[in-house]
């Protein structure tokens, strides 16, 4: 794409130098043929002719450029004409013969050498081919040497425009990219300080069913994005969307928009039922698909042709979009490489050194003559070797992440088993999960939240029992993880840990709770969930019966 | 007197440790080493009766040199050392052929033990939590199905259709393929047969025919 950009850019470039260069040069020749018909006795309505067909020439070699970009035709044909006027209507008119350096400065920066060698020659060949006919008696020798100048000058021109063109060629390359990715980085950053999930791919899926809301009502719609299996994923959804057919290998109908790339519908839902219409529409950036949009509804779309126009609103979504995953898959390799970085920190550091500690008190306790100062020690040791034990917990937190494979629920069951391992709760897990995975970036928030109320409950409850329940329907999930212990405190130790909670939910767009519960215990409870569907969709399906 | 090294890439665990065997007159420290490479040297020069090795080294993996001391020798009694948690170490050592499992945060005298253990019976792993861990890892028989794949396996053992499945639980034939290409895979297995046969032998269904059918 961004290749693309260069190129792009490159051209219009060259056609702003191209334009400049043919203005300049018609005031050149327009200046030269009135001095010249000063001296001529044919008067001055021949050079406004000729000067005009001129003008006609430079015009339409700008439009043919324009539309053929990089065609050397354009500039060789140009100076072919230029030499038939030079020579036509008993020529030469040798004040239009400077006009020929455009053409072969502009075929030197289209194709180089062969361009400029193109365009001299075609002017050459027309000179040499009128000769005859054209030159009145007595001009003939200061022509061909005036002719053959301009020629030779033509080339030259053409040489060197084939010179810069080797040299733009190669800065274009290395030095424009830092600049703009430097510009993008630079974009990103502001905008990523002003929102506060930085740049939130899910808001700007939710935006873009608003948008197609507004444009065609639907009843359930999702923006699907590649998911870390090579499946479709929900990205954000409006309405419940969980059996729908994403499977990228099947005939259904995303498959068939992301493989073609077009827009398309049918007369059945997306899981197969009857009564129901389904739209697919890609999102997509140059020949790319990152995305599909789909929406489901009971009314049958309006017109056929409204796909065309629906995809073209989401091509600018697409580049947002797909600039907001990638800038958040930055954001989690950043994190989960820190967070590796932290593990080895405390694993070779503190608690090494804690862990050394233990032993020292061991040695001390064991050499101790006096029982009291003996019991003072084991008691100092139990407390070290809990402190190396929350060490122990910390550093496997920090290393536990979601990945390709695996999804939450496996993540989770690890470190919830993980937690019963290592400490004196018992804990009950619950998982309920679709074939179907959130995003991993949903995920991995999800797996923090889940840690870290797990951490308040073991180091701050004094639970016996824990349950974590994790179900997971996209777009929709909730966990809840629920202790038996002391209840919410006064928030004091655990206050920086809730905060942290709220903000992992606020970049999910998930609602977290924590309360009491009746029994006793602490409840957290974390809800994402589809956007009902509002009543306004069957208002909007019903205005199009 | 057992002899034992020391391989740890922290001093202060070796100095730590170093003082818990002195202490006992039943073993003699004879040398340490930082990095599985000095290790492998010096076990091969002092053939000590016991290795104490950290899981993690700064050149190799602790549970690789440990399969290489072990195929060097039956003898020798081997203490693996970590902070890590999670059951896959516990039992990555009992796999590399150590003789016994012990977290840094257990007091000296766990280590000591696990040493004397070790020097006596090589071959016979030993853990503090290794009841529990092989409890964990019996408890969710392999693969663990979702409630919704349970219902699906069920209803492929009684011999239903991927339509009728569909059609009872109110939902598409693609996601009823979907869910049963995840029980396969969880399953390993690659059509209906071999699935309920593996489910028989994991205990996820029973072998008559559930009479409760809704």
């Amino acid at each position: 794409m961004l290749g693309a950009f260069f190129t792009g850019s490159a051209i219009v470039e060259r056609q702003r130098l191209g334009l400049a260069a043919r203005a300049t040069l018609l005031l050149l020749c327009s200046g030269l043929s009135l001095v010249d018909s000063l001296h001529q006795a044919n008067g001055s309505l021949d050079v406004l002719g000729r000067l005009s067909v001129l003008v006609a020439i430079a015009i339409l070699a700008v439009v043919a450029g324009a539309a053929w970009p990089q065609s050397v035709w354009v500039p060789v044909a140009e100076a072919a004409s230029v030499a038939v006027l030079v020579m036509a209507n008993a020529g030469p008119h040798q004040p239009l013969l400077p006009y020929l350096l455009a053409p072969a400065l502009e075929a030197g920066l289209i194709a180089g050498v062969r361009g400029a060698v193109a365009t001299a020659g075609a002017a050459a060949a027309m000179f040499l081919a009128a000769s005859p006919f054209e030159i009145r008696k007595g001009q003939s020798l200061t022509y061909s040497s005036t002719a053959s100048e301009w020629v030779l000058l033509a080339l030259a021109t053409g040489l060197l425009a084939a010179w810069a063109r080797r040299l733009g060629v190669r800065t274009a390359g290395s030095n424009e990219a830092y600049p703009a990715a430097y510009r993008l980085m630079t974009q990103l950053r502001t905008v990523s300080r002003h929102l506060s999930g930085g740049l939130d791919a899910l808001s700007l899926a939710h935006i873009v069913l608003q948008q197609l809301r507004d444009r065609t009502g639907f009843d359930r719609a999702a923006v699907f994005v590649p998911g870390p299996e090579g499946e479709l994923v929900v990205l954000a959804g409006e309405g419940n969307v969980p059996d729908w057919d994403t499977s990228l290998a099947s005939d259904g109908l995303m498959a068939e928009v992301w493989s073609q790339q077009r827009g398309a519908a049918r007369q059945s839902g997306f899981s197969g039922t009857k009564g129901l219409v389904s739209m697919a529409l890609p999102l997509t950036i140059g020949a790319r698909t990152v995305g599909v949009v789909a929406l489901e509804r009971r009314f049958k779309w309006e017109m056929e042709d409204d796909i065309d126009s629906l995809t073209s609103i989401l091509d600018e979504a697409a580049l947002r979009i797909e600039t907001a995953l990638l800038f958040s898959e930055i954001r989690t390799i950043a994190t989960a490489e820190e967070r590796r970085r932290l593990a080895r920190e405390i694993h070779d550091g503190i608690a090494q050194e804690l862990a050394f500690l233990g032993y020292v008190l061991d040695d001390l306790a064991a050499r101790s003559e006096q029982e009291d100062m003996q019991g003072e020690l084991r008691d100092l040791r139990a407390q070290v070797t809990r402190v190396v034990g929350d060490l122990r917990l910390s550093i496997f937190e920090l290393r536990s992440e979601v990945q390709g494979q695996t999804g939450l629920g496996a993540a989770l069951s690890d470190y919830v088993r993980s937690i019963g391992a290592a400490s004196a709760m018992t804990v009950h897990l619950v998982l309920d999960e679709t074939p179907n995975r959130l995003p991993v970036e949903a995920e991995a928030e999800l797996l923090r939240i889940a840690q870290e109320s797990v951490t308040n409950a073991r180091k701050h409850s004094g639970a016996q029992n824990l349950w974590v329940t994790c179900r997971i329907n996209p777009p929709a999930a909730r966990l809840t993880i629920e202790d038996d212990g002391t209840g919410l405190g006064t928030g004091r130790d655990d206050s920086y840990g809730i905060q942290i909670m709220r903000e992992r939910a606020d970049r999910l767009g998930a609602t977290l709770s924590i309360s009491t519960r009746p029994e006793g215990g602490t409840k957290v409870d974390v809800a994402l969930q589809a956007r009902p569907v509002e009543i306004a969709s069957d208002q909007g399906a019903g205005r199009d019966q | 007197m057992t002899t034992v090294i020391l391989v740890d890439d922290h001093e202060l665990i070796r100095q730590g440790l170093r003082r818990a065997f002195e202490r006992d007159a039943d073993f003699e420290v004879v040398g340490e080493a930082g990095t599985a490479t000095e290790a492998l040297r010096l076990i091969g020069e002092l053939q000590p009766g016991v290795a104490i090795v950290d899981i993690r080294l700064p050149d190799a993996n602790g549970l690789d040199l440990v399969k290489r001391l072990r195929a060097g020798s039956e003898k020798m009694g081997i203490v693996v050392l970590t902070m890590y948690s999670g059951d896959e170490h516990l039992f990555g050592a009992l796999e590399a052929g150590a003789s016994a499992f012990v977290s840094k945060d257990a007091p000296a005298e766990d280590i000591v033990a696990a040493a004397r253990h070790a020097a006596v019976s090589p071959r016979a792993f030993t853990a503090s939590d290794l009841a529990e861990a092989m409890k964990r890892r019996l408890e969710p028989t392999g693969p663990r199905l979702s409630p919704r794949e349970r219902e699906v396996l069920a209803m492929l053992a009684q011999g239903l259709g991927v339509a009728a499945i569909a059609k009872q639980l109110f939902i598409s034939e693609s996601t009823t393929k979907t869910h049963i290409s995840k029980i396969y895979e969880k399953l390993g297995a690659t059509n209906r047969a071999q699935a309920l046969m593996s489910a028989l032998r994991l205990g996820l269904i029973r072998q008559d025919p559930s009479p409760d059918r809704p």
